[in-house]
């Protein structure tokens, strides 16, 4: 009884883990070879369920609709990767992130569409339905067995396909060195169209292998891309048996996992395992004396540091000030319109602006890319919320050692906000900060991860539901509950946190920020203690990003882990990188755009994502290196985007 | 640069400054998940509340909609948007529990009424009840209660149950517990990320309860079904879960056959008003509703049935009250909607299976079996506002 229980859960980890790895392979492929970050994968997986489904719904046998299925997959990868990717090979990362982010918005509202919201039923044909008898006392899903032979079919092909043929060696030798490759007279963009077909096929499969245990819907591709990351970050990026080992060490972990730990920590056990397995490659490394990333990822070679310009621009200074005083004069056209939502609607603005401006800092200045800013946001808007919480009625904060109440006023509560955020980034950067490149995005995703789980598995503050803040803070004479206090104390915020982010920049310690980004060892070799430096830098972000949080819990008068996830890192970065990163104003001008662009499109249609998506292509196609270029905005330094493969 | 933004803001400026007219025949704001985890159901609301509103007399409330994409942060943003731009008296459809907890206080504080047609979160069906505040379809863990009650007084012994770890989840399982005393042999919380449910279902096995009772909504419950029924587990433990409903019956297929639930409406509930609902929907939209389009069908009916006795009764919040709760229409339930002290509706409900419909297809079967007439609970008498 207990050895079948145990054999049956090996074979669930084992049949998960291959199912992970058929999502992998196709994403390390185009992310190890082509050196491009393709959020839009999960896309092609969803595709590739959705035309098989389709197609068995029309009647078709499952051997035709598993091939149609495929074809489609190919083609529309093969569409994609010429149409948007192949003009974001020389282009940066984040250039890369954001256009698939817009290409997985433009698919996710093409499939609603076409097919509507409904989820589609995806039925088994007869001879993979049911069960067989292994062992006595171990019944096995048939179904479940075939996944797992068709990964390791594909695991197999794929190895000789990389080892043995032409096209495998072409592969290998482009992944370790492309120019040479395409000076020897390879035909790399063709190369490169068929890896990319090549991927889009492995993601179409996986995705009609999970149709039949999975809900095929909308959104479906980005439940699993996270997963698939996680998988090649510690598979090492480019390498198949690296995705392979990695895909079954995850499906052994999230399998036992969920079976031994308590279920708040089984949702974040594989963040946990990536994170540990990053850091102990990184200290093996070093202590070898390795440099350990095999992909530098970074912002640092694209650019060129110039001078500050916006000093000696003189429409510069007279836009500014015309800006400011649209937004100092704007409560009382707001009043004059009988519309009281346009200040609130401002504050939000300019609040994501203070955690966009807090980020650009950490991205554009310090080159350090992290997705999981959000997390810091939610951090400091939970501690006014907490706070609030057990002054109101409920328990002390603490008890022992000391008796700790909790406070309703603003000036304990914003820097305890402040200081909580950024008690986290530091802990959090002091892991994070050992490593670089995809990992650095990686492990600041996985830890923001493990916090909006962690307030998930909260019971007593809400959990999933959040917390509700019963009055604002009390801050003095002022009334925060007033729209126009409110307002007027989150402009002087973010004017402070422009003024702050222009400081620091030109001080002696914003140098060497610069410095670190541009060339690190150089800064080592002559003797700075760069880690330091980084760290610092790490905790004012989150710092500041707490305090925006601060604001936002006494905006909403609300706290959700929602505003943590993942995704709502991704949209903060979206807004600097939409401004323009490492410009002063970029990241205020990204985030109103962004913010107002969202809400005006998604009330004139519910299939807004189908314009705001290719949007942002486009945006990011045409202005090379945000909005505030394109518009021909300030920034502190132009950004010089180097065609790498030119 | 900052002259753009000047500009940006100017354009936003005139078009509201042109739209803050007063308004003056009675305005609703459906706000609901249009896409995210709840997309499917806010469209099914949607439409039903859509067919609903079409049976009021010319000249009667415009709505205008928008979606929450089931985030509070958005749902509060776009409830501010509507009570102070569009002027709107009345929000209507919030599906998420935490979107109705989020919205709660800033519509009811503004001066307006808030009718979730769905979401029934526990915590403010007690003390933090709300005077303008509406649950058209009962407590979150009344169809849990009714479950438990029925498979304890059918003297079933050792019980299984499984959900989400999130609230909800606690609250339904909380629910089932407090009428079943039988043996829980297993209550697991799972992750709330969980895409595979084999590992678990290996424990179902072993454990050999006499019945299974899981809460997985939306896309977990297809999930979840798809993947029971592969375990080879349908026709061996019986299966009770809150909700099944018509659109994840439909999406996992014949996995879900069989299963068990417990339903105040489904398609073939047989009552006049039900059968016209069911054939116009089919009419109108090409699919059979699920329960989500018939409590649209039925919010919309509520709301007119206020309307056609007072037109400007939006206004008038001590009023719409008065109407609302003795509003007498023809429910889609068969029978007139009674509410709690606390505002959430009171319903019968009949034990109800997965079952192939006419067309061939799983969905919804109602049993003739009674299994709650429902009546105000402990939770519901802590409520301070007035018994009906």
């Amino acid at each position: 009884m207990i050895a079948s229980f145990l054999i049956e859960e090996c074979l669930n980890g084992l049949q998960f883990g291959v199912m992970l790895f058929l999502i992998a392979a196709g994403l390390t492929l185009v992310l190890g070879i082509m050196n491009v970050v393709n959020l839009a994968y999960g896309s092609l997986y969803m595709a590739g369920a959705y035309f098989a489904v389709t197609i068995e719904a029309g009647g078709h046998p499952f051997i035709v609709a598993l091939v149609a299925a495929l074809l489609g997959t190919t083609l529309v990868g093969i569409a994609m990767e010429i149409v948007v990717i192949r003009p974001l090979y020389g282009r940066s990362h984040l250039d890369q992130v954001l256009c698939t982010i817009g290409l997985m918005m433009f698919f996710n509202e093409l499939v609603r569409i076409f097919w509507g919201r409904l989820p589609l039923r995806g039925q088994l044909p007869d001879f993979l339905a049911g069960s067989v008898t292994l062992a006595p006392g171990l019944v096995y899903p048939v179904y479940r067995l075939a996944i797992v032979a068709v990964g390791l079919i594909v695991a197999v092909l794929l190895y000789l396909l990389v080892s043995h043929t032409r096209l495998g060696m072409l592969i290998r030798a482009g992944a370790s060195d492309r120019e040479t490759v395409g000076m020897l007279g390879a035909n790399i963009p063709r190369l490169f169209t068929l890896i990319f077909g090549l991927g889009a096929a492995l993601a179409g499969l996986a995705g009609m292998a999970a149709a039949p245990l999975l809900s095929v819907q909308v959104g479906m591709g980005e439940q699993i891309l996270v997963l698939a990351l996680v998988v090649i970050v510690i598979g090492g990026i480019g390498s198949i048996r690296g995705a392979f080992i990695a895909a079954l060490l995850i499906g052994s972990v999230e399998t036992w996992g969920g079976i031994l730990l308590p279920p708040a920590l089984a949702s974040v056990s594989i963040y946990l395992f990536m994170a540990v397995v990053i850091v102990l490659r990184q200290f093996r490394n070093s202590a070898r004396g390795r440099h350990s990333d095999s992909l530098a990822i970074g912002l640092g070679r694209h650019f060129t540091a110039g001078r500050s310009a916006w000093r000696s621009a003189p429409g510069t200074r007279l836009a500014l000030g015309v800006g400011l005083a649209a937004l100092l004069v704007l409560p009382l056209i707001a009043r004059l319109a009988d519309n009281s939502f346009l200040i609130d609607f401002c504050t939000r603005l300019m609040i994501f602006a203070i955690a966009a401006v807090s980020l650009n800092l950490l991205l554009g200045y310090g080159g350090m890319i992290s997705l999981g800013h959000a997390a810091f946001l939610g951090i400091g808007a939970y501690t006014v919320a907490i706070l609030h919480f057990h002054a109101s009625g409920g328990p002390p904060l603490l008890v022992w050692p000391v008796t700790l109440p909790g406070s309703d006023n603003a000036l304990v509560v914003w820097p305890a906000a402040i200081v909580a955020a950024g008690v986290a980034a530091a802990a959090i950067g002091a892991v994070s900060l050992r490593v670089s490149g995809l990992n650095f995005i990686m492990i600041t995703l996985a830890f923001a991860q493990m916090i909006y789980y962690f307030f998930i598995a909260l019971q007593d503050y809400g959990g999933a539901d959040g917390l509700q803040i019963d009055a604002p803070s009390r801050l003095g004479p002022l009334d925060l509950g007033s729209r126009q206090v409110l307002y007027y104390l989150v402009l002087g915020v973010l004017v402070l946190a422009v003024f702050f982010v222009d400081r620091i920049t030109r001080s002696h310690f914003g140098s060497v920020i610069q410095g670190i980004r541009q060339n690190e060892r150089r800064l080592v070799a002559i003797g700075f203690s760069t880690f330091r430096y980084k760290l610092a830098l790490f905790v004012m972000c989150g710092a500041l990003a707490g305090f925006a949080g601060a604001l936002l819990a006494e905006q909403e008068q609300f706290v959700s882990p929602v505003s943590m996830s993942w995704e709502h890192s991704g949209e903060l970065m979206i807004m600097v990188i939409l401004g323009g990163v490492g410009s002063l104003y970029g990241p205020v001008l990204g985030a109103f755009l962004y913010l107002v662009l969202e809400f005006f499109l998604s009330a004139v249609t519910v299939h807004w994502q189908a314009i705001f998506g290719p949007a942002l292509i486009v945006i990011v196609l045409l202005s090379r290196g945000g909005l505030g270029k394109l518009l021909g905005g300030v920034r502190l330094w132009p950004i010089s985007a180097r065609p790498r493969d030119a | 640069m900052l002259k753009t933004l000047s500009l940006l803001a100017a354009l936003t400026i005139i078009p509201i400054a042109a739209s803050a007219a007063p308004a003056q025949p009675p305005k609703i704001g459906f706000l609901s998940s249009f896409s995210g985890p709840y997309g499917s159901l806010g469209e099914e609301l949607y439409h039903g509340f859509e067919l609903g509103m079409k049976g009021l007399p010319a000249g009667g409330p415009s709505v205008i909609r928008a979606d929450d994409q089931a985030q509070p942060g958005m749902a509060r943003q776009i409830a501010d948007k509507m009570i102070n731009e569009d002027h709107v008296d009345l929000i209507v459809g919030p599906i998420s529990s935490a979107v109705v907890l989020a919205l709660v206080k800033p519509v009811t504080s503004e001066g307006k009424i808030l009718v979730s047609l769905l979401g029934g979160p526990t915590q403010l069906a007690g003390k933090n009840c709300n005077d303008n505040f509406y649950v058209l379809s009962g407590n979150n863990d009344s169809k849990s209660e009714a479950l438990g009650r029925y498979l304890h007084n059918k003297g079933v012994k050792r019980a299984y149950l499984m959900a989400p770890n999130y609230p909800t989840g606690h609250d339904k399982l909380g629910g089932f517990k407090r009428f079943f005393h039988g043996q829980i042999v297993g209550e697991v919380y799972t992750p709330f990320n969980l895409l595979d449910f084999a590992p678990e279902l290996a424990r179902v096995r072993i454990a050999k309860p006499d019945v299974l009772f899981v809460f997985y909504p939306g896309d977990l419950g297809v999930n979840f079904l798809k993947q029971f029924h592969q375990a080879g587990l349908s026709g061996k433990i019986p299966l009770y879960g809150d909700p099944f409903d018509e659109i994840t019956a439909a999406a996992a297929g014949d996995a879900s056959l069989g299963a068990m639930t417990a339903a105040y409406w489904t398609q073939d509930k047989d009552n006049p008003a039900n059968r016209k609902f069911v054939a116009d929907y089919v009419a109108a939209y090409k699919h059979k509703p699920s329960l989500y389009a018939a409590l649209g069908y039925d919010g919309a009916q509520a709301i007119g049935a206020v309307l056609r006795q007072d037109g400007d009764t939006l206004h008038d919040r001590a009023e719409f009250r008065r109407l609302f709760l003795a509003a007498d229409f023809p429910s889609v339930r068969g029978e007139k909607i009674r509410f709690a002290r606390n505002h959430f509706a009171l319903n019968t409900l009949n034990l109800a299976e997965v079952a192939k419909g006419s067309d061939g297809r799983p969905t919804i079967h109602m049993l003739p079996q009674v299994i709650a007439h429902e009546q105000e609970d402990d939770t519901a008498k802590q409520c301070h506002l007035p018994e009906n």
